[in-house]
């Protein structure tokens, strides 16, 4: 349970324009007394959030407790709202008011609209004007009042009733993220300290929605708690991506989509649907778990509204590159949409070179030799650099060897043999640099050239393929099914034998080798979940002391 | 109140010459007690009984100018805690103690200021331990002394929130002796030290982030040994997806560029696995001779290698259990002196060890005249003894 909000003020401000001082937590005044009568604005606040209670309105109850600092400050009935709370004085005064308000019924939800109403009163058209210099204290004020509502919030939202406040859930966790990101960006803090404080508050209403009760999610119309769930995950994805705190994203995703959540369009909305599975699958593709990212992120492309060339962009560069990596080759035509007309020069270089097994084309597609060194830089700001180079490498082997068996093996063979010493010869070859991209100086190649004659390994700089090397290659193809066979060595310093497989084909299809990887659905439960979290129902369990 | 080092109460040589240890031991206690309420008088420390926000916490500076505390030099020879490495003539010598390291535990008082070092004796007293007693002591024998009082070091430094050049210099030598004493220790201590280290380096890795934003004149802060604190969290990481989830730009462009990272990048690819069984780590290379050539290649530094060594067991039991399912099995030329070149073994008993200990067999065979011995495939199942135990 969070803490329950202080009595008194937080912070000081140099606001003097209220008929009333207001007092600090610290200060050593006595809090003013309340008056018996509930101010006019307040009392029709309070009866319109009790009408939707009642009534079940939970989109009326969200226009009551906006976050949106534009409606704060400009919108009827919330610059009189904040007057009278700035008139009340303090927090105290607040409290009192609420609860004669509201009754004992709900008291959580009174700690919030408190909470509520404490944030509203530091909301100052000043921190959009900027007009007086006092603006960044009145934005960090804003903030942490913001973060104390959300506490309280949090309270409310676990109430066994608390499923009417899913809709405000989903709405105050984006716009309290779009104020953290601005506070930090205001603040020029490199720690982002703002988006760090609104983590916990956000992952507890985000456990709340996960385990507030037991009904299935059957109708888009019904009010629960777990609606709110795949918002409150996006939301969480944004600030630990921007964080680059990332250690939780996969056990989140996992509860999300393991909470047997209808994750499809009317029960969510197809942005919130689009996020969820854009996340999902960059999430997926940095564990290399390719062939799920592949599936995420086409879902991601399907939903992603044609209009939205941008979105549509930032999903299609790494579903390009889960793609590849899944054997899935793009057509052509995809690279005339209004979203990827340059992207045709980036990833059919690429693909053509892990098609013809092509060392050298490969360097030149990712920019680490030839004349376009630009796309190096371009893979390494789309974070795709280290990934296709880690993880195309084996596949460029692959298709190499496939080529010579097609050139050095006829079908009317007994046994299917490629010699290790032949793609040794291949690979070499290969993996030598062309003349004009040995430079003159190793220092003025930020990638090192060492021994211009050299043919080396993966840019190593002078490590050399050796024989045994290769075979080293070729098993660990042979040992990820990525070839059908084994390996044969010989006596006499012969060379070793791949020998191919006689029945099927000895180079299956890579996107269905790795397909046939995937788990069986409903066999995950025995998988560890990264970041050692799961939610733990409480319903039923004895407080401690009872 | 002005900062005072701890000899303000009592004087550093007068504790250790008049009077028992005892009664200066008692006379602490007392004071230590007075000065704490007259510091949070002051308004030097905070008051542990009054709940405040952590923005508002005061900022913790130590003052003690001795490579221990004098309260804990008495403590210690008082309670017969002295290590031999603090004494002289078998006689406990203040001038080489050195302060331990003190868990945080619930229900002990908070540090006073006098009881935590000052940045600058912390980087004598790091340089003390290194010339002075792992300079002049056998490295098994010193190793855990040494382990404990730079694990204080780093404690000195988190209590006082310190972010300073000193702190990344102690961390960056303590790291390197945590990573020569992987080598040197024997295998059994080796989950110690690599705790320490990843702490280490999880410090080290926030230090670093002061590269990441421009001060006030748009400069940007350099570390000069940035670039090989980088690509020893790489491989620390090795089996942890490190290089595909960490966001590489943030870097400084010449630390992400430089050979030390590439080298770790190419290691750390090189010895990505394929996990059986598993929807992820797809496209593995997993090149175990590849891995053990990097590692053996003139651009592997010695502290690099010594960190490699830990992962040496997992690759070769790959690579043993991959040439055990992948290589013919009717054929006896799978011979014991590929295997050692394929995977470095430096003796050829080693190899064989582990041959049998993962339950497969050696066998010999004679080709004109020549006499070798050769892993026998598709005999026993590859397995370890240590697991075949728990099968039914």
């Amino acid at each position: 349970m969070p803490p329950a909000p202080r009595r008194g003020g937080s912070r000081t401000s140099s606001r003097s324009n209220t008929p009333l001082s207001r007092t600090n937590s610290r200060s050593s005044a006595p809090a003013r007394r309340p008056t018996s009568s509930t101010p006019p604005v307040i009392l029709a606040w309070t009866s319109a959030i009790k009408q939707a209670l009642s009534q079940k309105r939970p989109r009326l109850l969200h226009d009551l407790l906006t976050l949106k600092l534009v409606q704060l400050v400009s919108k009827k009935p919330y610059p009189a709202l904040r007057k009278e709370a700035r008139e009340l004085g303090d927090r105290f005064a607040i409290e009192t008011v609420i609860d004669q308000e509201m009754g004992d019924d709900w008291k959580s939800l009174n700690s919030m609209l408190v909470a509520y109403l404490w944030f509203l009163e530091s909301a100052d058209p000043n921190m959009i004007m900027r007009k007086r210099p006092s603006y960044k204290e009145e934005t960090m004020t804003y903030f942490s009042r913001m973060v104390e509502y959300l506490k309280a919030f949090n309270s409310a939202f676990n109430h066994p009733d608390g499923a009417i406040l899913s809709f405000t859930a989903t709405l105050m966790a984006k716009w309290a993220c779009l104020t953290a990101v601005a506070v930090d960006q205001l603040l020029g803090d490199p720690h982002m300290k703002a988006s760090k404080d609104l983590v916990n508050p956000l992952l507890r209403t985000f456990n709340i929605a996960l385990s507030g009760e037991r009904t299935p999610y059957t109708s888009p119309n019904q009010t629960l708690k777990k609606a709110a769930l795949v918002d409150l995950g996006n939301c969480l994805f944004r600030l630990y991506y921007k964080l680059n705190e990332t250690s939780m994203i996969p056990t989140l995703q996992d509860h999300i989509t393991a909470g047997q959540l209808p994750l499809s369009y009317p029960y969510f909305r197809n942005p919130t649907l689009c996020t969820f599975f854009y996340y999902r699958g960059i999430s997926l593709l940095r564990s290399c778990a390719f062939i799920s990212a592949h599936q995420a992120l086409q879902d991601a492309y399907s939903i992603c509204h044609p209009g939205y060339i941008s979105h549509r962009r930032k999903i299609l560069i790494p579903l390009l590159a889960s793609s590849i990596l899944s054997g899935l080759f793009p057509r052509p035509e995809l690279f005339n949409r209004p979203e990827s007309p340059d992207l045709a020069e980036l990833f059919l270089p690429l693909c053509y070179a892990i098609q013809k097994g092509d060392f050298r084309a490969f360097r030149h597609a990712m920019g680490i030799e030839g004349p376009a060194r630009w796309k190096y830089t371009w893979w390494e700001e789309n974070r795709l650099l280290h990934i296709l180079e880690g993880r195309a490498n084996i596949l460029l082997w692959r298709s190499l060897i496939r080529k010579i068996w097609l050139l050095t093996c006829s079908p009317q063979q007994k046994q299917q043999i490629v010699r290790i010493d032949d793609i040794l010869a291949c690979a070499v070859a290969l993996h030598r640099k062309e003349p004009h991209d040995i430079g003159p100086a190793p220092s003025s190649d930020p990638h090192g050239v060492a021994d211009p004659a050299s043919w080396w390994f993966q840019d190593s700089g002078g490590l050399r393929l050796d024989r045994i090397q290769v075979e080293g290659i070729v098993l660990s193809l042979v040992d990820q099914k990525l070839i059908r066979g084994y390996m044969l060595r010989q006596s006499g310093g012969q060379s070793t034998w791949l020998v191919l497989s006689k029945t099927g084909n000895p180079f299956p299809s890579l996107y269905q080798t790795l397909l046939a990887r995937q788990p069986v659905p409903g066999a995950s439960a025995s998988r560890q979940l990264a970041g050692g979290g799961r939610v733990v129902r409480m319903n039923g369990v004895k407080e401690i002391g009872q | 109140m002005e900062e005072k080092d701890c000899s303000s109460y009592y004087s550093r040589e007068e504790i250790f010459k008049v009077g028992t240890i005892e009664e200066w031991y008692k006379a602490f206690i007392e004071s230590r007690a007075l000065e704490r309420q007259e510091l949070i008088a002051a308004g030097v420390i905070d008051n542990p009984a009054v709940q405040k926000p952590l923005e508002e916490a005061k900022p913790f500076r130590g003052t003690c100018i001795y490579m221990c505390p004098s309260f804990e030099s008495v403590q210690r020879i008082h309670q017969k805690m002295v290590d031999k490495f603090e004494m002289t003539d078998g006689k406990p010598d203040h001038k080489k103690f050195v302060k331990s390291f003190h868990r945080p535990a619930a229900g002990l008082e908070a540090p006073l200021p006098c009881d935590v070092r000052k940045p600058w004796i912390l980087v004598g007293t790091l340089h003390y331990l290194v010339k002075e007693i792992l300079g002049r002591y056998p490295w098994q024998e010193c190793q855990g002394f040494v382990r404990d009082r730079t694990r204080s070091i780093r404690q000195d430094f988190t209590y006082q929130n310190y972010e300073g050049d000193e702190a990344v210099h102690c961390t960056e030598v303590i790291i390197r002796f945590h990573l020569v004493g992987l080598y040197l220790l024997p295998d059994n201590d080796e989950y110690m030290e690599l705790e320490q280290l990843g702490k280490s380096l999880t410090t080290l890795s926030f230090l670093y982030k002061a590269s990441q934003v421009p001060d006030a004149d748009g400069n940007y802060k350099r570390f000069p040994n940035e670039a090989e604190f980088r690509s020893y969290m790489i491989l620390t990481h090795i089996h942890d997806g490190y290089v595909e989830r960490e966001d590489f730009m943030k870097w400084p462009e010449e630390v992400r560029n430089s050979e030390q990272v590439k080298h770790a990048i190419r290691i750390y690819q090189a010895a990505q696995k394929c996990l059986r069984g598993s929807a992820e780590g797809f496209n593995a290379m997993h090149y175990a001779n590849t891995f053990f050539t990097l590692v053996a290649s003139e651009k592997t530094d010695f502290t690099t290698a010594c960190l490699l060594e830990v992962y040496f067991a997992d690759i070769r039991k790959s690579a043993l259990q991959a040439i055990a399912s992948n290589y013919m099995k009717t054929s006896k030329m799978t011979t014991l002196d590929f295997i050692q070149d394929l995977l470095y073994y430096e003796e050829i008993e080693d190899l064989i060890d582990e041959i049998e200990n993962y339950g497969l067999e050696v066998g010999q065979n004679t080709i004109d005249g020549v006499s070798y011995t050769y892993l026998v495939l598709g005999g026993k199942k590859f397995n370890s003894k240590f697991e075949a135990c728990f099968l039914v």
